[in-house]
């Protein structure tokens, strides 16, 4: 017997409303104890660019979880492919094209062998990723000899390069074409089979909300505050061997003083968006559309759901499975660029636990880990709430054994509350 | 004196009254049925009953000998001797019988198990029930009627004062049936009291004393089981009057749709589970195909939709052409759909939408280059929900949230999607209320005046008999008998327990 009425929201739409919520709640939390650096335009676009590589991860692991699966190989694999395109690009001296397709290529086989030894040979993905893990940093290590391969310019574009001020204003206004005709596009056919849709100022203070939301990070990306950090990023500063960012290149101080050179270059900067973070929402916008849109999407959530009762209806499980694993060693290669990007060179141990952000960004993002649920926007939002715990308690100058403690803790805290809103309903 | 006192009792669920003011006595050592179609409130009641909706969620009281009762918790109500069997089994798949009978009070000494003492109490409680298997055997491997049984071998082990039964014979044979009935007269014999909810009446005809009815949370009333009359009672659950619930139009047969030839399938470790059968339906007709659980029933539909995983021998002709299938996929798009025999494992995708299940099997027809028009598959979803209507508050409800009935009509929506040629039956109506079940006989018919073929499997006689043009009996994965529609349930009662052969016809 179930109860007849049934909440005008879906549980899912909740859970997102939840997440933006907790991030919210973190951001002023910090923004408040960091006496306003962690809000500033500088920071936010940092935290974004430090989001995007676990984001990037999130997106592939999000299909895989959803199917049921596990993947554990990811960081591995970032640094094996960040490895690899950094030996054709410098040592081989292919162009960059025919590296980046390469690659991603690359990338997608090995995902695909990985799927195949699930789906076809039943071998647990969890052990089969396991075993990924150790023999592609094994890989990794033996090819590269443990030395580190420094990339050239062309290829650290991908980490640290922007698109221009005029590219990323009409990025923007596309975007936000984008979703207010795909929403009112939706919204007619909803009308059109009777179904009912929300009252006209509830639709409106949603599209306004998100080109408000959209047009502040448009602001975030082409102020002169941004511009100023960029311009120090091109002159990393020394980090102190004592300091818990000593072993995170990713992290470069925001607010320290600033030089007139520096002020100048902010004046003449042209860049706007960061490439990393650009490649992120397209690969997310993509993926969404793959898990919502296409008849592949919808296969993946009903394996997960209930792969016995999805064979029955005629559906390839283990075709599917291979290839889901196949699109996350695809995406694990665009992050694995764009890693060996960021950092300017590649090294054998790049990346080593990401599978484990990539799974929390995921879980924290509302994936049922026994497949079945879960959305792209969920994953994406979970990697930044994970990117703003590190961007903050950095800011605070947190030791980092006390942000890996706060860091699970949010985790397992953000299950809890699933669980709990769960058991409510 | 009344051994049970429900006193108004009343349990909502938002601005939904799931119960409302429901008082109920059950005498001490008395069989009481309560029945009611899918949404009456007996699962409410239950839950009330057995402690998992705790004291002070719900108003009203109730009282067992006199002694007003406020359960915390399913332990509590337990401990109080209110033990609860429910449809759904509550049983560890991983776990031996003797552990699961077991489960929450192990006998130990210092912490240390006591195996002797467990073996042979699990051997004495499985003789009870009539359970001939090893108690060191893992409950996964046993059949849905066996693990039943072990699920009331357990009950009887807490010492059960007030034994409640949620259709507990949905999943048994008439031959367990009978032995789980001369065991509850054996516990009622010996001052157990016993609630017993069921959808089949003729059951509750033969084993109750008084029978409650409840219709959408409400209290209709109490009689006893000698003063009332089969139809009677459905009238009292569904509150009209059911005229004729096995419609009977006549639709025009014509051509051979399947027909299987010698067709043996064999398991995973070489046993043959289907025996050289031989059948054949045509457009227009339903064949029914009865026989106990074990019977090699649905191992034949699984044959037939490609979806055995072991050795195949034999032909199987639709449309006159030899086909083989290696997946469901295959079967499916050569024109046969399978409504499989337990909706919620094998049929749906329950954490996803109306829309979602019901599109599942035929997404081919509704994207291009692999992308989803969500337009038709609109259309096709609001046709479907209005062809079968299906009761939900819109297309994007989660299936699990769908009463039994209504979850059923999906996967035969998502069947019906496919335009099959045969449509493959399989306890299409169990669990399933009687108003909705008399929806999806009228729906069996309408199809087959489109010219589709139907098998029917069934273990409710009444059904095979009421519906099917032909019966065929199964037994051990043998064809045991034929008959037209004239047959009784005795005479397919005989065929499916005997080795020998019955017919009344040719065919």
């Amino acid at each position: 017997m179930t109860t007849k009425k049934i909440s005008q929201f879906n549980s899912t739409s909740i859970r997102a409303l939840v997440m933006v919520f907790a991030l919210l709640v973190i951001c002023i939390f910090f923004h408040i104890t960091t006496d306003g650096i962690f809000l500033s335009a500088a920071n936010i676009t940092n935290l974004v660019r430090q989001s995007s590589i676990v984001g990037i991860l999130a997106i592939g692991m999000l299909l895989v979880i959803v199917s049921g699966n596990i993947d554990l190989s990811v960081g591995s694999m970032v640094g094996f492919f960040g490895g690899i395109a950094s030996i054709f690009f410098m040592k081989q001296e292919m162009s960059l094209p025919l590296v980046i397709l390469l690659t991603l290529l690359i990338g997608f086989v090995i995902g695909c062998m990985q799927g195949a030894l699930t789906a076809y040979l039943r071998i647990p993905a969890f052990i089969v990723t396991l075993g990924g893990l150790l023999i592609f940093r094994g890989s990794i290590m033996a090819i590269m000899q443990g030395e580190t391969i420094s990339v050239s310019n062309e290829f650290q574009n991908f980490g640290s390069g922007f698109l221009s001020r005029q590219v990323s204003i009409w990025i923007f206004v596309a975007f936000i074409l984008l979703f207010a005709i795909t929403e009112l596009r939706k919204r007619k056919t909803q009308k059109e089979f009777g179904i009912k849709v929300s009252a006209v100022p509830v639709f409106a203070a949603r599209l306004i909300s998100l080109a408000a939301l959209l047009i502040f990070f448009l602001w975030v990306f082409v102020n002169p505050q941004s511009a100023i950090e960029r311009a120090q990023i091109t002159t990393p500063i020394h980090v102190p061997d004592k300091s818990p960012l000593a072993n995170q290149p990713e992290y470069y101080s925001v607010n320290h003083p600033t030089a007139d050179s520096v002020i100048q270059f902010a004046q003449t900067d042209d860049k706007a968006i960061p490439v990393p973070v650009i490649l992120m929402v397209l690969l997310a916008l993509t993926v969404h559309f793959i898990a919502t849109r296409t008849v592949f999407g919808r296969r993946v959530f009903a394996i997960g759901g209930n792969a016995e009762a999805a064979w029955l209806s005629g559906i390839n499980i283990k075709l599917n499975t291979m290839l889901v694993f196949g699109l996350c060693g695809f995406l694990s290669a665009v992050a694995g660029i764009v890693y060996t990007a960021r950092l300017g060179s590649a090294a054998p141990d790049a990346a080593a636990g990401y599978e484990l952000y990539a799974i929390a960004a995921c879980v924290i993002g509302g994936t049922s880990l026994m497949g079945g649920r879960g959305t792209i926007f969920g994953a994406i939002i979970g990697a930044l709430i994970m990117a703003s715990l590190d961007s903050g308690m950095s800011i605070l100058n947190i030791e980092p054994f006390y942000q890996n403690i706060i860091k699970g803790a949010v985790l397992i805290l953000a299950v809890y509350f699933d669980v709990a809103s769960k058991k409510r309903n | 004196m009344s051994f049970l006192e429900i006193k108004n009792i009343s349990k909502q669920f938002g601005d939904n009254y799931a119960l409302k003011e429901i008082s109920i006595q059950v005498n001490h050592g008395e069989i009481h049925a309560i029945c009611g179609e899918n949404g009456a409130g007996k699962s409410t009641l239950i839950k009330i009953l057995s402690g998992v909706y705790s004291s002070g969620t719900f108003q009203g009281n109730f009282f067992i000998e006199g002694k007003e009762i406020h359960f915390k918790n399913i332990q509590e109500a337990e401990k109080a001797g209110v033990t609860v069997i429910h449809q759904e089994l509550s049983l560890i798949k991983t776990m031996s019988v003797a552990e699961n009978i077991f489960l929450g009070k192990e006998p130990s000494k210092f912490g240390i198990l006591q195996q002797h003492i467990i073996h042979s109490a699990a051997k004495n409680l499985l003789e009870q029930v009539g359970l001939n298997v090893s108690p060191e055997t893992e409950v996964g491997e046993l059949g849905i009627g066996e693990q039943q049984l072990t699920e009331i071998a357990k009950a009887l082990n807490k010492n059960a004062r007030l034994l409640i039964l949620d259709e507990p014979t949905t999943a048994l044979s008439e031959n367990e049936i009978e032995k789980l009935f001369k065991l509850l007269r054996k516990l009622q014999s010996k001052g157990v009291t016993v609630i017993y909810i069921s959808h089949r009446l003729k059951e509750i005809k033969a084993l109750c004393n008084r029978v409650t009815v409840l219709r959408d949370g409400k209290y209709i009333s109490t009689k006893n089981i000698s003063d009332l009359s089969e139809k009677e009672l459905i009238q009292l659950m569904v509150g009209r009057e059911i005229t004729e619930l096995y419609p009977k139009t006549e639709a025009k047969t014509g051509e051979s749709v399947l027909e299987l030839k010698n067709y043996s399938l064999y398991d995973s470790s070489g046993k043959k589970k289907i025996d050289s059968v031989n059948l054949e339906v045509n457009t227009g007709e339903i064949l029914g195909i009865a026989g106990l659980m074990g019977s090699g029933r649905t191992e034949l539909l699984m044959g037939i939709t490609g979806a055995w995983n072991g050795k195949q021998e034999g032909e199987i002709l639709l449309n006159n052409k030899k086909v083989k299938f290696n997946s469901p996929a295959e079967s499916i798009a050569n024109g046969i759909a399978l409504v499989s025999e337990d909706r919620k494992r094998l049929g749906l995708i329950l954490p996803q939408s109306i829309r979602f299940n019901l599109n599942l099997s035929t997404m081919n027809n509704i994207s291009s280059s692999g992308i989803l028009s969500g337009g038709k598959e609109m259309m096709r979803t609001l046709k479907m929900i209005k062809q079968l209507s299906v009761k939900a508050n819109s297309t994007e409800t989660e299936v699990q949230l769908l009463s039994g009935g209504n979850q059923q009509k999906v996967v035969i929506g998502k069947c019906l999607l496919v335009k099959p040629k045969l449509l493959l039956l399989d306890e299409p109506t169990r669990g399933i209320d009687v108003g909705a079940r008399a929806e999806i006989y009228e729906l069996m018919h309408q199809l087959l005046q489109q010219g589709m073929a139907i098998i029917l499997v069934s273990s409710d006689l009444q059904e095979v008999i009421g519906m099917s043009n032909r019966i065929m009996v199964m037994n051990e994965g043998k064809i045991t008998g034929k008959f037209s529609s004239g047959v009784t349930q005795e005479e397919i009662m005989m065929a499916a327990t005997k080795e020998h052969q019955f017919e009344n016809l040719e065919f």
